[in-house]
């Protein structure tokens, strides 16, 4: 009697927990990634990321990952209506090359839950910037 | 002899006991100089951080989210118990703003990171006679939550912080309505803050969070009560914030210029009739002849008839008579308004 409990109690536990992975791998497969990465020679040229919020996303994620060698950046952030959701700027004084770098960094990591559906805007104005930018977006 | 041998004991004695006394005086004042001047602390870091901390200066609140190397301006290594220290001396006398940051190893000294759990620095207020003390709580992120103790206005400023973090992370629950409503009573408590903190910098920084620049039409009265509050202080942080306002000074130019517009108007009008009569004036007088227009111009001396045929050599009559015909084409009864006439 005491075995087929014990039976039954480890094939409940078993049964819960391959559940619970399915359900985490579900979630996974929800979500919709998106990875950009840019590059700056010297560029003084503001670019416009738009990132498409469907009505059905419940969370957006953004991260931006910024490294630059010279030149002012400013990343910006704006919500679908033209608000401003966040900003950062770096800047590197050190005009680089092989014998001298000076690098510098930033980094934003925002979670929005229930976004506003529409685009939303990620703004880089680089100013004379020689660096790299990646963003990661990622919709669930 | 004993006596002796006493008294040079008891003698050691006392130079042993001064020289201890003085060496704890000293210990002690070199000690209290640290604890009085400095920006200290305890973090516990996990092992993705390099154990250095960095000090930046922030000249205004435009700054408070920009890295550069030209920003930092001190560097100070943790030691293997999680202390670190500054020292406050070399700071300006008045409260400035200021940021600590940690970095990533591997990572550049100058990098900043926003948001998440890896967010790397905080701000705080400090002087050169601060003594500010910071630690943090072993967690999953660096500065959350974290300690400040040691100068006052940095409780406030965590408070806002604490607040707006607050706001940010209630509305993602709301719907759009209930959000916009949030936000406006998030907004009304940092206004509300703003007048009444007494430390210029705490009152700004709830001021700039509270999106003044929206609601400058529905709040003039707020603002410009504020900027006359603070109208004596000179700081980076004030000056940003004039000018960001539509300043007084430009509404009393508009009147300026709508008044002198206006004058210069009513100098024009006033001119046009004048030269409209001095025209009219000037026709009438081309119809005289060349006799009338010499006793014309004796009449408005205000010479008398008797004077102005002595003077022109004819007679009393044809005065007369010219003068009459002067009246009728000039279209005046009297020689008073021959001398109104402005040619």
């Amino acid at each position: 009697m005491k075995k087929s409990i014990k039976l039954v109690t480890c094939l409940f536990l078993l049964l819960s927990l391959s559940i619970q992975a399915q359900q985490n791998n579900q979630k996974h497969c929800d979500a919709i990634t998106l990875n950009r990465s840019i590059q700056f020679d010297g560029s003084s040229d503001t670019e416009e990321i738009k990132v498409e919020v469907a009505d059905s996303a419940k969370k957006l994620y953004v991260s931006i990952n910024s490294t630059i060698k010279s030149g002012y950046l400013t990343v910006e952030v704006y919500d679908p209506k033209g608000n401003k959701k966040g900003n950062f700027s770096i800047e590197s004084q050190v005009k680089s090359s092989n014998k001298k770098k000076e690098l510098v960094c930033g980094q934003m990591q925002k979670h929005i839950d229930d976004p506003i559906q529409g685009n939303w805007v990620i703004k880089l104005i680089p100013n004379n910037v020689a660096g790299d930018v990646s963003i990661c977006t990622s919709m669930m | 002899m004993q006596k002796d041998n006493r008294l040079k004991y008891f003698k050691r004695l006392v130079v042993l006991q001064l020289i201890f006394a003085l060496a704890s005086f000293n210990c002690y004042s070199q000690s209290t100089s640290k604890n009085v001047q400095s920006i200290k602390g305890k973090l516990q870091l996990d092992s993705i951080w390099e154990p250095v901390v960095y000090l930046s200066h922030i000249p205004t609140f435009k700054d408070m989210y920009t890295m550069s190397n030209e920003m930092i301006i001190a560097e100070t290594k943790i030691d293997s118990n999680g202390y670190f220290h500054f020292s406050s001396k070399a700071l300006p006398s008045a409260d400035n703003l200021y940021r600590i940051h940690l970095s990533k190893k591997e990572a550049p000294a100058a990098s900043l990171i926003i948001g998440g759990k890896e967010e790397n620095h905080i701000f705080f207020i400090a002087n050169q006679h601060s003594n500010i003390s910071i630690s943090n709580t072993a967690n999953d992120s660096l500065f959350s939550p974290y300690s400040i103790t040691g100068y006052s206005p940095n409780k406030d400023l965590k408070i806002i912080t604490h607040l707006i973090y607050q706001g940010d992370h209630d509305n993602s629950k709301y719907g759009s309505i209930k959000k916009e409503f949030v936000n406006k009573t998030l907004n009304q408590q940092l206004r509300h803050i703003a007048d009444t903190s007494s430390h210029p910098i705490v009152s700004l920084y709830a001021l700039n969070h509270s999106k003044f620049e929206s609601t400058f039409l529905e709040n003039q009265s707020f603002y410009k009560n504020y900027l006359r509050k603070w109208e004596n202080d000179n700081s980076t942080y004030f000056k940003e914030l004039r000018v960001k306002f539509p300043k007084e000074e430009n509404t009393a130019t508009f009147w300026f210029i709508g008044i002198g517009i206006l004058f210069f108007m009513l100098g024009f009008i006033i001119n046009y009739f004048f030269n409209k009569n001095r025209k009219k004036n000037n026709n009438q007088l081309k119809s005289l002849s060349v006799q009338e227009r010499k006793i014309f111009t004796l009449l408005k001396d205000g010479k008398s008839n008797k004077e102005i045929s002595d003077e022109l050599s004819i007679g009393l009559s044809t005065v007369k008579s010219h003068a009459s015909k002067i009246y009728s084409k000039l279209g005046v009864k009297s020689r008073k308004e021959i001398l109104d006439i402005n040619i």
